[in-house]
């Protein structure tokens, strides 16, 4: 087979992601976005890996010859995921595309100031973002006050605390 | 193994000196400066090993798989970089939380952090910086540009039938 064969199995990969997505985000599922997105990643890796042992360059090759390319494979493939899922992520939950698509529904004439606020302001992001919380098990109410469970957002938050700290030496 | 160990050696130097630059003065455009390291490091690379006659230590393939696999872990650098550099509503909620320790925190405490001036001013001044909106008599107005990007987004939501949220 063609070497080159295996520098595309990622793509490979994240056509089967992005497909996958476009289907399962039509099933009538109980699950968000982001567990619906899992899934698809999930089947975009069981790609890449089928393709990485079947159709593997030097098919007499030993484990230890074959799994260097394999995992370059999947490291490559779970970039480009990371990169798909915060493309559709930032549809959801990104600030400046959520203004930037209030902007274009307001119209030629825009939108003043204080109006943006009054549609889209601290109110309207605390509310959805604890709920976005909330039901996604970052947090927990008891007794009308906010608890901590230490998931995915608190330790992507102690990642970039310490990234902040190491590159630009400042605290959070 | 060499692809594999030379695409994460390529990765690993990039950061290294984007660590170094940054600890030595952090520069005011960060991520015209991030794309320049991460993709001046592998021509580097290439032009050394071809003054040293080494081009020929793997395929066309394997070069062409460093490559995607650099040019991939580089988008996912530059997108965690944004994090770093700017803290979301979420986060600074969720640190709040953590914060109120094991007391937890009302609402009220959540909204002293979740700003108009920490979260919308900022997220609009750039918009406007990066000629996506304009400000005109009073009124925020999208650009071309930020119009072709409000369209894109509409695009992909309905594609993948995905809910606006903030």
């Amino acid at each position: 087979m063609n070497l080159f064969e295996q520098t595309l199995f990622p793509f490979a990969g994240i056509l089967a992601n992005v497909l996958g997505h476009v289907a399962i985000s039509r099933l009538p599922l109980p699950r968000g976005p982001v567990r619906r997105q899992f899934v698809s990643f999930a089947i975009g890796l069981a790609i890449v890996i089928y393709l990485s042992f079947v159709r593997r360059p030097i098919p007499d090759a030993g484990p230890a010859q074959a799994i260097p390319g394999i995992l370059l494979s999947c490291l490559s493939y779970s970039f480009y995921g990371f990169v798909f899922f915060n493309a559709l992520n930032a549809n959801v939950s990104s600030l400046r595309v959520r203004l930037i698509r209030e902007l274009a529904h307001a119209g030629p004439d825009g939108i003043a100031t204080h109006e943006l606020r009054t549609r889209y302001g601290r109110e309207h992001i605390l509310q959805v973002r604890l709920e976005r919380l909330l039901t996604g098990g970052q947090l927990y109410l008891r007794d009308g006050r906010y608890h901590l469970k230490r998931g995915g957002v608190w330790w992507i938050g102690r990642l970039f605390a310490l990234l902040r700290q190491v590159l630009l030496r400042t605290d959070p | 193994m060499a692809a594999l160990l030379i695409a994460l050696g390529l990765f690993a130097g990039s950061w290294g000196t984007h660590l170094v630059w940054w600890r030595l003065s952090p520069p005011q455009r960060p991520f015209r400066v991030l794309v320049a390291v991460f993709i001046g490091n592998p021509v580097v690379l290439v032009a050394a090993l071809g003054a040293l006659g080494r081009t020929d230590m793997m395929d066309a393939a394997e070069w062409a798989s460093v490559g995607f696999f650099h040019l991939g872990a580089t988008l996912c650098y530059l997108i965690t970089y944004a994090g770093i550099e700017e803290t979301s509503p979420s986060l600074a909620i969720v640190r709040k939380v953590e914060s109120a320790g094991a007391a937890g925190a009302t609402l009220e405490e959540l909204g002293s952090v979740v700003t108009n001036e920490r979260f919308i001013d900022p997220r609009l001044a750039s918009l406007e910086r990066d000629g996506f909106v304009t400000v005109q008599e009073g009124n925020f107005r999208l650009t071309a540009k930020g119009r072709s990007a409000a369209s894109a987004a509409g695009r992909l939501s309905r594609l993948f039938n995905l809910q606006l949220g903030a």
